[in-house]
């Protein structure tokens, strides 16, 4: 129990950089934690505003009784897609393992202190659901004290199922990618294959909501409880502890995600020391025989370079080409969907065509790798920075590896649309031009976001692809802003479309200019 | 080669840093730069080869001025940290190779210049494997080699000889002793005096960032000291 206290506090004592932002004396990391914790709060709120908002509205149409168990089921599928591509990083990090390893710890200690700080990590996002859906069903229905003392124990033992969940998923993953010689890229693709997967299944169950909205609002109301049911048993449990004050239904929600966070801490505590052991030995031959080398040029190198540390990387990978891939996706899909049926009525009319450059860029540049090319330098930027490179070079390098990267599922998806679509010419010039320029200023953008917020100082590389600021705005700005300009599309009148289309190109490639002469003066040694 | 000209460097929101610095080594010169944990070697050297920025003062390489031509002078250089975070991600030979490209070294020469550090160090058959499966002593010989490999007029080295074993070692003093035969010359910090008072002709004490004690091997050491008396009798000195 010392042995998992102990561990415990080195694992959690600096989560979310707290740790960090306790003692440094150092003013500007200081304000950059500051920023970090402001853009994390901002949309924590909108978490926050949702759930209390659908909490809300659900009551209003006599659902009030699916509340809590709706509530468990988002918390729970948020915090799963949330643990799932960084259990990996956390439970079986290299960094740290060798120092870990020659302690006196027992494996079953290590394993429970790593997935303590999982859980506590998914405990506060689920909290953050939970909490303010729960105070508004509070308010506005009736409740006892078993209503409480379920909602307690419910929120403390809600994220255990998903974390246990994400961590069998991951240590799979990892077990299978541990036993092959190209561990990141194999890691890489089969979690790729389980985001596609996950999209997939989503997409299904979406389809049977889009029916079910064709019918009266009340049944749809009424067949919540069934919905819920199918897609997170456990959460039928809670909700009937909740709202019917059910003693055993509460006592089986608790002992099922105990016993399965205990069983999934048991196995992989069992095989924690071979996935760490093989997944970061490295095969080493000692046969080189010197060989007449190449000279290539400084720009191909330095692209090369980029090419090398991104496929070195399964989170990135991952993280990143997700975009690319479901824009390929979205575009074939669109040879067998037509999105104008998909649409509801709306009281404005609707150009889908218009949109669908805006939509497709959006898809296309979600999670740029360039938003954290710098960071993941870490401890070897070093390097670049004393050798004789110019700011230019290292940013053109970071730039034009992201550019290569997007520019094939770019080429493919256009080959598809134009080949299958029913576009006019000035579509076709629409959804070449819209997504070249889109492409370009995410990647200048989220390079200008990671050099404004870089985070070189990391102990596995999911911090700085899946949590550091710089992703997250970086990745997610562009989406946002194409977004917008998608919805000004769709309803602009047909005769403003022209000059709508010109505009957001000019504007497209004005924003890219500025943000790229940004980056070039930044003073790289400052980062 | 290198002047350091009242050189002052100050971290944010802490006290450390560096002030005052005066260092001028010469053609010819194998530079030591010693003094204890903490005393402002490391930020001395990264100041000089431009991975941090200073607050004042003039760094010149070769004559020209490190802030206002940092690309040039950076040719003239090659630095080695004292634990050399390398691409893990790449081969020992792709990153001689990067090394050598950003260097724009001919395919020919890079070919002789790998061939022969790889031979003497003995890490040849090891440059088609990943640098993440080097030992810490296989890395700083391949980051030396990679310092070596555009034949540098200054080589800056923050611990040197930390991780190498004793043959690497002896190669490494070589190649130092040939680099300054041919007019370049060598700046190392260091904490093992003895090999500083074999190997140097010129010294600087450090402590708490500001230089006490500095001048040729051969005055500091006439009255039959050792370098390591000096050392010591200079930091007691500074204490008292």
């Amino acid at each position: 129990m010392k042995q998992i206290k102990a561990l415990a506090v080195a694992e959690l004592c600096d989560l979310y950089g707290f740790n960090v932002l306790r003692h440094t004396k150092d003013p500007v990391e200081r304000r950059k934690k500051l920023v970090v914790y402001g853009i994390v709060v901002l949309l924590l709120l909108f978490v926050v505003s949702y759930a209390g908002a659908l909490s809300f509205v659900l009551i209003a149409y006599g659902a009030g009784n699916a509340v809590p168990s709706y509530l468990i089921t988002m918390s729970c599928i948020l915090s799963l897609m949330l643990a799932v591509f960084k259990a990996s990083g956390v439970i079986f990090r290299k960094n740290s393992f060798d120092i870990i390893s020659s302690l006196p710890l027992s494996d079953s200690a290590v394993v429970f202190s790593r997935f303590l700080r999982l859980y506590v990590e998914s405990l506060i996002i689920s909290s953050l659901i939970i909490l303010p859906g729960i105070v508004v069903y509070a308010v506005m229905c009736a409740t006892d004290a078993m209503f409480y003392i379920s909602v307690l124990f419910g929120m403390i033992s809600a994220p255990l199922v998903p974390v246990a969940i994400a961590t069998a998923i991951s240590a799979l993953i990892t077990g299978i990618a541990s036993r092959m010689k190209h561990k990141a890229i194999t890691e890489a693709v089969l979690a790729v294959i389980l985001v596609l997967g996950v999209f997939t299944l989503s997409s299904s169950v979406s389809e049977t909501e889009s029916v079910m909205t064709e019918e009266m609002m009340m049944q749809l109301v009424g067949s919540i409880s069934d919905v819920l049911g199918k897609v997170y048993p456990p959460a039928v449990m809670f909700g009937n502890a909740a709202v019917n004050g059910d003693v055993i239904s509460l006592m089986l929600f608790v002992g099922i995600s105990v016993a399965a966070f205990a069983a999934v801490v048991l196995i992989v505590s069992v095989n924690f020391r071979g996935i760490c052991r093989r997944l970061h030995s490295t095969t080493a031959k000692h046969s080189y025989r010197m060989q007449a080398q190449q000279q290539t040029s400084l720009t191909k190198a330095l692209v090369q370079r980029e090419a090398k540390r991104y496929f070195s990387s399964s989170a990135y990978v991952t993280n990143t080409i997700i975009g690319p891939i479901l824009a390929v996706a979205m575009c074939v899909a669109l040879i067998f969907v037509d999105v104008n049926t998909l649409l509801p009525e709306l009281p404005v009319e609707i150009n889908v065509n218009a949109a669908l450059p805006f939509v497709f860029s959006a898809v296309l540049c979600m999670m740029n790798p360039s938003a954290c090319s710098v960071s993941l330098e870490g401890k070897q930027w070093w390097i670049v920075m004393s050798l004789p490179l110019s700011a230019r070079d290292i940013i053109n390098g970071k730039l034009l590896f992201s550019l290569c990267l997007i520019a094939p599922f770019y080429v493919v998806s256009e080959i598809v649309v134009m080949a299958t679509q029913n576009f006019d010419i000035m579509e076709r010039i629409w959804f070449v031009l819209v997504p070249a320029f889109s492409a370009v200023l995410s990647c200048v953008f989220g390079l200008f976001m990671n050099l404004k917020l870089p985070k070189l100082q990391w102990e596995t590389e999911v911090e700085v692809v899946k949590q550091s600021a710089s992703s997250m705005a970086g990745g997610v700005g562009g989406i946002l802003v194409m977004i917008v300009f998608a919805f000004a599309a769709a309803v602009i009148p047909q005769g403003f479309l022209l000059i709508f289309n010109a505009c957001a190109c000019v504007v497209l490639c004005a924003v890219t200019l500025v943000l790229y002469r940004s980056c070039l003066r930044k003073d790289l040694r400052t980062v | 080669m290198l002047k350091i000209n009242n050189l002052c460097k100050k971290y944010k929101g802490s006290d450390k840093g560096v002030q005052d610095i005066n260092i001028h080594v010469e053609k010819g010169d194998i530079y030591a730069f010693i003094g204890h944990n903490g005393a402002g070697k490391t930020t001395t050297l990264k100041c000089v080869t431009g991975i941090h920025g200073f607050d004042s003062g003039e760094i010149l390489v070769d004559g020209k001025d490190l802030s206002k031509e940092p690309i040039a002078c950076k040719r003239n250089f090659a630095y080695i940290p004292d634990n050399p975070d390398l691409y893990e991600y790449l081969t020992g030979i792709q990153y001689l190779n990067f090394i050598a490209d950003v260097f724009e070294v001919p395919s020919a020469k890079r070919s002789e210049i790998i061939a022969k550090y790889a031979g003497e160090f003995e890490i040849t058959a090891s440059l088609g494997d990943l640098i993440s499966s080097y030992s810490h002593g296989m890395k700083q010989k391949l980051a030396l080699i990679s310092a070596l490999v555009h034949e540098p007029k200054l080589l800056i080295l923050d611990e040197p000889f930390v991780g190498l074993d004793p043959k690497a070692a002896v190669v490494l003093k070589g190649v130092m002793h040939d680099i300054c035969d041919n007019g370049g010359a060598i700046f190392f910090s260091t904490h093992v005096l003895d090999v500083a008072e074999k190997l140097c002709n010129k010294v600087t004490i450090i402590k708490d960032g500001r230089i006490i004690a500095g001048g040729s091997m051969s005055e500091l050491t006439k009255n039959g000291d050792s370098l390591e008396d000096i050392f010591m009798e200079v930091l007691v000195g500074e204490t008292d």
